[in-house]
């Protein structure tokens, strides 16, 4: 849309220029505002994954300490590395070319599916030290 | 449609027609009228005209009801779900001593709270209407939502802990 026609200074009866008149207008797949709340979102996942690395780190070394060195759970420890960068990439990839409300929406369903998983795999490390 | 025709003399038409309607080709509400009860009667042949057929009401497909059937069972588990995770976060405690990570502990408390009303909302958002396969997609995602956010802390530690 040019600007005369966005201000609305044009009458709609103006004819527009054919070329304007056939093109139709696609969204950008990364506008600078998306960006922005992409890069938001980012951190805030990161420090989701800066915890879980540190879990990786140092929980093992809490394990062997305890004599708990054969029940490791490296599942749940990976589990926490992998799932908000997996998380925070399907929302990035489902909320291209969308309005940046549902990016925004997508977003933060993903931050908080990677939050409700970081404790889902914390109580499951702790029910699996316990129970056994 | 119904034939526009008014009767100047008769107020209820009068207060419901506009001076110039006809010249637009715009037909002035009305009320009814004896005569269209016996238009829209069947005739002899048991069949009502078409041209007075009373407007039909719109209805939903088994497809559209089925959708928002499951649509209300997933909103209920969902609900389920949220109140399992305002249990689990009562259960859950900060195992750190840092202020940044009390502040991120509870920031994520909130965000695990609230994750099944965004995520449901979120599965609207990206199945909007006339979504190819809408129905399917949508309750994909909302198995995929259930799936992802099973309070495990509420189930693990909490309800068989």
């Amino acid at each position: 849309m040019s600007d005369e026609a966005a201000s609305g200074s044009v009458p709609e009866t103006e004819p527009q220029p054919a070329a304007e008149q056939s093109t139709e207008w696609t969204p950008r797949a990364w506008p600078v505002s998306a960006i922005i709340v992409a890069v938001i979102f980012a951190l805030l996942t990161a420090w989701f994954l800066f915890q879980a690395f540190g879990n990786l780190i140092n929980v093992p070394d809490a394990y062997k300490a305890y004599g708990l060195g054969d029940r490791i759970p490296w599942a749940v420890l990976i589990a926490g590395v992998a799932l908000p960068p997996l998380l925070f990439a399907a929302a990035a990839l489902l909320g291209m070319r969308r309005a940046l409300t549902a990016r925004v929406l997508i977003f933060a369903a993903a931050l908080g599916a990677t939050a409700a998983t970081s404790f889902a795999l914390y109580a499951l490390s702790v029910y699996l030290v316990t129970a056994g | 449609m119904r034939d526009a025709t008014t009767d100047p003399a008769d107020p209820d038409d009068e207060a419901l027609h506009w001076a110039g309607d006809e010249a637009r080709g715009q037909a002035a509400p009305r009320l009814a009228t004896a005569s269209d009860a016996d238009a829209t009667a069947p005739d002899a042949q048991g069949e009502v005209s078409a041209a007075v057929t009373p407007a039909v009401r719109p209805t939903r497909s088994r497809a559209e009801t089925a959708g928002l059937l499951a649509t209300g069972i997933f909103a209920g588990l969902y609900l389920a779900v949220t109140v399992g995770w305002v249990i689990s976060v009562q259960q859950l405690g900060y195992p750190g001593l840092d202020l940044a990570g009390e502040i991120m502990w509870q920031f994520a408390e909130f965000l695990a709270m609230v994750a099944p009303a965004l995520w449901f909302l979120a599965v609207h958002t990206l199945t909007p209407e006339g979504t190819r396969h809408r129905g399917i997609k949508r309750v994909g995602w909302f198995a995929l939502g259930l799936g992802v956010l099973v309070p495990w802390p509420f189930l693990l530690l909490g309800a068989f802990g």
